[in-house]
C-alpha cells in the first residue's frame, strides 16, 4: 500500500532534518564590563582644534581572563584596532607620536600581556559609472573616482558617544567641490557587553568580543549617471605567520529567518599565531539596504572582490601607530553595493551595511526554536496518521476477507 | 444496506418496469446512462461518427469547443501583466494601481463563484448560464478596452469597471467549463479533460503573454499613434479572443442540446433543483477534497509570486534563470497535465494519485527548504505533482456529488480556494519580509502536510464507504458492466449523493440478496459491521 511505504521515507527525513539541529552547539562568551575613553591622556592642542577632529575612542571590554580593548578612530582613515591583552595589560597613547603618524604612538604594556591584534581599515571610497548596469566594479573600462577617506575631516566624535549603549558615531561631511550638496558618510561604532543578535537587520549574531560597524553613505550626489559604490578595506593582524594566513570564508546556510532572503555569511580570517588557535574574524552579509529603514524590499547585494595580499594600500591611520610593519599580515579587498538595475545609487542615495569585526570563533546561526516545532509537528502528524490509518485499514481488509468468506460459507 | 423504496425486484421485471426504470434513470440526467447496453442498443447510430454524440469522436470534437470556452478569459485575464510597462507609462499608473486591476478580479472572486456556480445549478442551467457568463466576460473586456482608449484617469476608472465586470464572469466561466466536462466526460476520460482544460488554460495566458507585447508594437507602427490608443487597440484584440470564447459557448450550448435530444437526457436543472442550505448536505468527502485543494494550492501560487528572489539569493541564478525555473512549474503543466491526466484514467486510483502529488511537492519543498539541491529538480518535481494533482482531484467532485449540484459544488471549490490564496497570498509576503524563506516554506510545508492529512482521511472515509473514489479503471468497468448485467439501478434515492459508488464484490452482492429477500446474518447489516467479530454476534 502507498500510505505504508511513504511511512519510512518522511520518518528518514524526519530523522536527518533533526539531527544537525540537536547536533549544533551554540556559541557563548562570557560577559564583559566596558568602559569607554574620548582621546584617552591627551593634553596637546589638537585634541581640541575644532576644524579637524582628531577622534580616538577607547572601548575597553573587560572579562574575568582578559581584556579587548577596542580603538575607534578617525586619525587618518577610519580604523578599528581590536587588542587582546592578559588583565594586566595597559594602553599608552603617545599623543605627539600618533600626531605625526609615527610607530610606538599607541602601544599595550607590557607587551609580553598582548596574545592578538588585528585591525580594519576603510581606505578609500570608490565611486564608479556602472554603464553596464550590471553592479560589477570590475567591468573593463569602468570609470572610477576614488576618494581617499584619510583626507577627509571627520567630526567631533566626543559628542556622539553613548556610555550605556556603547556606541559612537564617525561622521564626515563629503564635500564635493563641483556640486552644491552634500552628502555625508558615516560609521556608527558599537561594542557589546553580551553576547546575542542585532536587532536590526540584517540581524548579526554577536558577541561579547564584538565591535559592529554600519557603514551608511547618505544623501552623496552622484558624479555619474550610473553612479555606484565601493569601498576598499585592509586589514591587518601582528604576526607574520605563512601557514595561517588571512583568508575569506563564504558559509552557505538554508536558514534566512533573521536575515529574510540572504542564505549566505562572509567571513574574514585573521588567525592568530599559535598556541592560541583563535584569531579575530570580520564577519557580515552580502547585503546593503538602500533605505535607512531597512527591510527586504530595500535590500540590496553586496558584492565582494578577491583580496589581495601583495601592493596593498596602506593609508595613514593608527594602525601605522601600533602595528610594526614587517612583522604583520595585511591583505585588502573591495565590496561594493548595489544590484543590477535597482536604479544605481541615484534612486535612494542611501547605502547602509554592516560588518562585525570580533575575536574569537565566528557565531553561526540556528534554527530557531519556530522552525522546529513547525518541522516536527507538522511531519510528526501525518505521519502518525498514516500510520495508524495504514493500521486501521490493514485490520478492515482482513476482516472483510473474513467476511466474503464467511458469506460463501453460509 | 437499507430495502430500496420501490421495492420490485429485479429478477422479476418486466418489459414495462425495464422501460420504465430507463426512463426514471433519464430523467435524473445520469451521463452513466449514455454507457449502459440498453441505451446503446434503442438508438441506431445515425449519421456520422462525429455528429453522434455517443461516438468518441463527436465527444473529441466537443472538448475542443470547451477547451476554447474558456481560452478568451484566460487570454485576457494576463492582458495587464503582459502590457505592464504599456500600461503603467501610457496611462501613467502605479504599481498599486496596476495591481488593482488583478485585485479587482480576485476579491470579488472569493465569493462570486460560490454563487455563480449556484445560479448555475438553480436558475439558468448550464447552457444559458455558460451563454451569459461568456457575455459577461465580453463585455468586461470591451469595458476594460474601452477605458483604455479614452486614457487619463477617467479611462483608469473604466477600465477597472471593467476588469470587475470580466472578473463578475471569468471564474465562473471556470466552473461552467468544469460542470461542461462532468457532464460529457464523466465515466470516461475526465480526468484526462481536467488535465487538458487546465493545460489550455495556461496556453491561453502563454500566448497573451508571447503576443501583446508584438500586437502592441505592430498597431503602433501601422498606425503611426502612441500612448493609450494603441493599448486600446490592443486590449480589443483581447475581447476579439472572448467573443471567439462567447461563440464557442453558443456552439456548445447547441450541441450539448442536441446531444440530451438524441440520448433523451433531460436537462438537469429540470431535476430536483438544489437549494442554498444543500450544502450542509454535501458530504464529508467533498468538504475534504476542498480542504485538499485549498491547502495544497496555496502552497503552488503564493510560492511562485516570491519565488524569483528566492531562486536569485539562494542558488545564486541570474534573474533569467531564476524566473525560468520559476515557471517551470506552468510551463510544465501545460504539457504533462493532459498525460497525466490520460494516466489517471486508464489506471484509476484517484486517491492514490492524489496521495503522490501532495507528497512529491511535500519532497520538492522540502528540498528547496532544506538542500541545495539543483533547483530545477524540485521545481520540476513540483510542476509535475501540480499537474497530477490537478488531473486527479478536480474530477473527484463529480463522484461524490450529484450532477444537479454540480455547479454548485465546483463553485464552492473555486470560492473556496480563491479565498485561499488571496489570504495566504498576504500572508506569505509578510512573512517573507519578516521571517525569510525558510519560515515560508516550513509554512508551506504545514499546508501540505495538512494536505496529506485531508488525502488519509478522505482515503480512510472513501474506504469505509466502499472505496469508490480510489477504485482502479479495472474494477470501475468492472462495476459498470456488472452493474448493468443484474439490472440494478445504478443510483438509488437514499444514496442519491453518489451515482458511482460501488462497493466491493461482498457489498454488491450483499444489496442483490437483500433485494431479492434473502435473509443475511446480523453481522452483515453495514451498521453493524463494526461489531462483527466471529463470536461476538453470531
Amino acid at each position: 500500500m502507498a500510505a505504508c511505504s511513504s511511512v519510512n521515507v518522511d520518518f528518514i527525513l524526519l530523522i536527518l532534518l533533526l539531527v544537525p539541529v540537536i547536533a549544533a552547539s551554540s556559541v557563548h562568551s562570557e560577559d564583559r564590563t566596558i568602559s569607554i575613553v574620548y582621546n584617552p591622556n591627551c593634553t596637546t592642542d589638537a585634541c581640541h582644534n575644532t576644524s579637524d577632529y582628531k577622534n580616538l575612542v577607547y572601548v575597553k571590554a573587560e572579562g574575568t581572563q582578559d581584556i579587548i580593548h577596542y580603538l575607534w578612530s578617525s586619525i587618518g582613515a577610519p580604523t578599528i584596532l581590536l587588542v587582546r591583552t592578559s588583565k594586566d595589560a595597559e594602553l599608552r597613547v603617545n599623543w605627539d607620536k600618533v600626531l605625526n603618524s609615527e610607530n610606538g604612538g599607541i602601544v599595550f604594556v607590557p607587551s609580553s600581556e598582548v596574545t592578538y591584534s588585528m585591525a580594519l581599515v576603510i581606505s578609500r571610497l570608490i565611486e564608479y559609472n556602472d554603464s553596464n548596469n550590471n553592479a560589477d566594479l570590475e567591468t573593463k573600462n569602468t570609470t572610477k573616482h576614488v576618494t581617499l577617506l584619510q583626507n577627509l575631516q571627520w567630526q567631533d566624535m566626543s559628542l556622539s558617544i553613548n556610555e550605556t549603549k556603547h556606541t559612537a558615531l564617525m561622521m564626515t561631511t563629503l564635500y564635493q567641490p563641483l556640486l552644491k550638496e552634500n552628502g555625508t558618510i558615516s560609521i556608527q561604532l558599537r561594542a557589546f557587553a553580551t553576547h546575542d543578535r542585532s536587532d536590526i537587520l540584517p540581524h548579526l549574531l554577536y558577541t561579547s568580543n564584538t565591535t559592529q560597524m554600519d557603514v551608511s553613505l547618505n544623501g552623496l550626489v552622484p558624479m555619474y549617471k550610473a553612479s555606484r559604490f565601493a569601498i576598499e578595506m585592509l586589514a591587518i593582524k601582528n604576526g607574520h605567520n605563512a601557514k595561517k594566513n588571512i583568508s575569506i570564508h563564504m558559509s552557505r546556510s538554508i536558514d534566512d529567518e533573521y536575515t529574510p532572503g540572504m542564505f549566505k555569511v562572509y567571513e574574514l580570517h585573521l588567525p592568530s599565531q599559535p598556541p592560541s588557535h583563535y584569531g579575530g574574524y570580520c564577519q557580515w552579509k552580502p547585503v546593503c539596504y538602500g533605505n535607512q529603514i531597512r527591510d527586504l524590499a530595500n535590500a540590496l547585494e553586496v558584492k565582494y572582490y578577491d583580496e589581495k595580499y601583495t601592493d596593498v594600500y596602506i593609508p595613514s591611520s593608527i594602525i601605522n601607530n601600533y602595528f610594526v610593519m614587517d612583522q604583520v599580515d595585511m591583505t585588502s579587498f573591495n565590496i561594493s553595493f548595489g544590484t543590477p538595475k535597482d536604479g544605481f545609487y541615484n534612486a535612494t542615495r542611501y547605502t547602509g551595511w554592516t560588518v562585525n569585526i570580533a575575536y574569537g570563533t565566528p557565531p553561526e546561526d540556528q534554527l530557531s526554536l519556530l522552525i522546529i516545532i513547525v518541522i516536527s509537528a507538522g511531519l510528526g502528524l501525518p505521519v502518525f496518521l498514516i500510520f495508524v490509518g495504514g493500521i486501521i485499514i490493514c485490520v478492515r481488509k482482513r476482516k472483510e476477507k473474513y467476511k466474503e468468506l464467511h458469506l460463501v460459507v453460509n | 444496506m437499507a430495502s430500496s423504496e420501490n421495492g420490485e425486484s429485479p429478477l422479476i421485471r418486466d418489459d414495462t418496469t425495464a422501460s420504465r426504470k430507463e426512463e426514471r434513470r433519464s430523467h435524473r440526467g445520469l451521463s452513466t446512462d449514455r454507457e449502459s447496453p440498453l441505451a446503446r442498443t434503442s438508438f441506431s447510430p445515425r449519421g456520422f461518427a462525429a455528429c453522434d454524440p455517443r461516438r468518441g469522436l463527436h465527444r473529441y470534437l466537443v472538448l475542443i469547443l470547451m477547451c476554447f470556452l474558456s481560452f478568451g478569459s484566460y487570454y485576457v485575464y494576463d492582458n495587464p501583466a503582459a502590457l505592464q510597462k504599456h500600461m503603467k507609462d501610457d496611462l501613467d499608473l502605479s504599481t498599486s494601481e496596476f495591481m488593482m486591476m488583478y485585485s479587482l478580479y480576485s476579491w470579488p472572486n472569493v465569493i462570486l463563484c460560490f454563487f455563480g456556480g449556484f445560479l448555475l445549478d438553480s436558475v439558468f442551467g448550464i447552457r444559458l448560464g455558460t451563454i451569459l457568463f461568456s457575455c459577461i466576460v465580453v463585455v468586461g473586456q470591451c469595458i476594460f478596452a474601452l477605458g483604455a482608449s479614452l486614457g487619463g484617469h477617467v479611462g483608469y476608472i473604466v477600465m477597472c469597471t471593467g476588469r470587475f465586470v470580466f472578473g463578475l464572469g471569468g471564474e465562473n466561466l471556470a466552473v461552467a467549463q468544469n460542470t461542461y466536462a462532468v457532464s460529457w466526460f464523466k465515466n470516461r476520460e475526465l480526468n484526462m479533460v481536467f488535465g487538458l482544460q487546465l493545460s489550455f488554460s495556461r496556453v491561453g495566458s502563454t500566448v497573451n503573454m508571447n503576443i501583446m507585447g508584438p500586437i502592441y508594437d505592430l498597431v503602433s507602427n501601422a498606425t503611426g499613434w502612441e500612448g493609450y490608443r494603441v493599448l486600446g487597440i490592443a486590449l480589443w484584440v483581447g475581447a476579439g479572443m472572448c467573443v471567439l470564447s462567447l461563440i464557442c459557448a453558443i456552439v456548445l450550448a447547441f450541441f450539448d442540446k442536441r446531444a440530451s435530444r438524441i440520448l433523451k437526457k433531460e436537462d438537469s436543472k429540470t431535476g430536483e433543483v438544489i437549494a442554498l442550505t444543500d450544502i450542509k448536505h454535501f458530504p464529508a468527502e467533498l468538504w475534504l477534497i476542498f480542504f485538499i485543494c485549498v491547502s495544497y494550492y496555496v502552497t503552488i501560487f503564493p510560492f511562485i509570486d516570491l519565488g524569483v528572489v528566492f531562486f536569485e539569493e539562494k542558488f545564486d541564478l541570474s534573474p533569467n534563470e531564476a524566473s525560468a525555473v520559476n515557471s517551470l512549474v506552468y510551463i510544465l503543466s501545460a504539457v504533462a497535465s493532459p498525460v497525466l491526466g490520460f494516466i489517471v484514467d486508464r489506471t484509476g486510483r484517484n486517491v492514490f494519485w492524489i496521495f503522490v502529488a501532495v507528497t512529491c511537492t511535500l519532497g520538492a519543498h522540502m528540498m528547496l527548504a532544506f538542500s541545495f539541491f539543483n533547483p530545477y529538480i524540485a521545481m520540476v518535481l513540483m510542476g509535475l505533482a501540480y499537474s497530477l494533482l490537478a488531473c486527479a482531484l478536480w474530477p473527484l467532485v463529480a463522484f461524490v456529488v450529484p450532477e444537479n449540484q454540480l455547479g454548485t459544488a465546483y463553485g464552492c471549490m473555486q470560492s473556496i480556494q480563491n479565498l485561499g490564496l488571496a489570504v495566504i497570498a498576504i500572508v506569505a509576503g509578510q512573512m517573507v519580509d519578516v521571517k525569510g524563506y525558510l519560515l515560508l516554506e516550513v509554512f508551506f510545508l504545514a499546508w501540505l502536510c495538512v494536505a496529506l492529512i485531508c488525502v488519509v482521511l478522505l482515503y480512510l472515509i472513501d474506504a469505509s464507504r466502499g472505496g469508490a473514489l480510489n477504485m482502479s479503471a479495472a474494477e470501475r468497468n468492472k462495476r459498470a458492466t456488472e452493474a448493468a448485467k443484474v439490472g440494478l439501478p445504478d443510483k438509488e434515492p437514499d444514496e442519491a449523493v453518489s451515482p458511482l459508488k460501488p462497493q466491493s464484490d461482498f457489498h454488491l452482492r450483499n444489496r442483490y440478496l437483500s433485494r431479492i429477500g434473502a435473509k443475511l446474518p446480523d453481522n452483515y447489516t453495514s451498521h453493524l459491521s463494526t461489531l462483527s467479530r466471529r463470536g461476538v454476534l453470531q
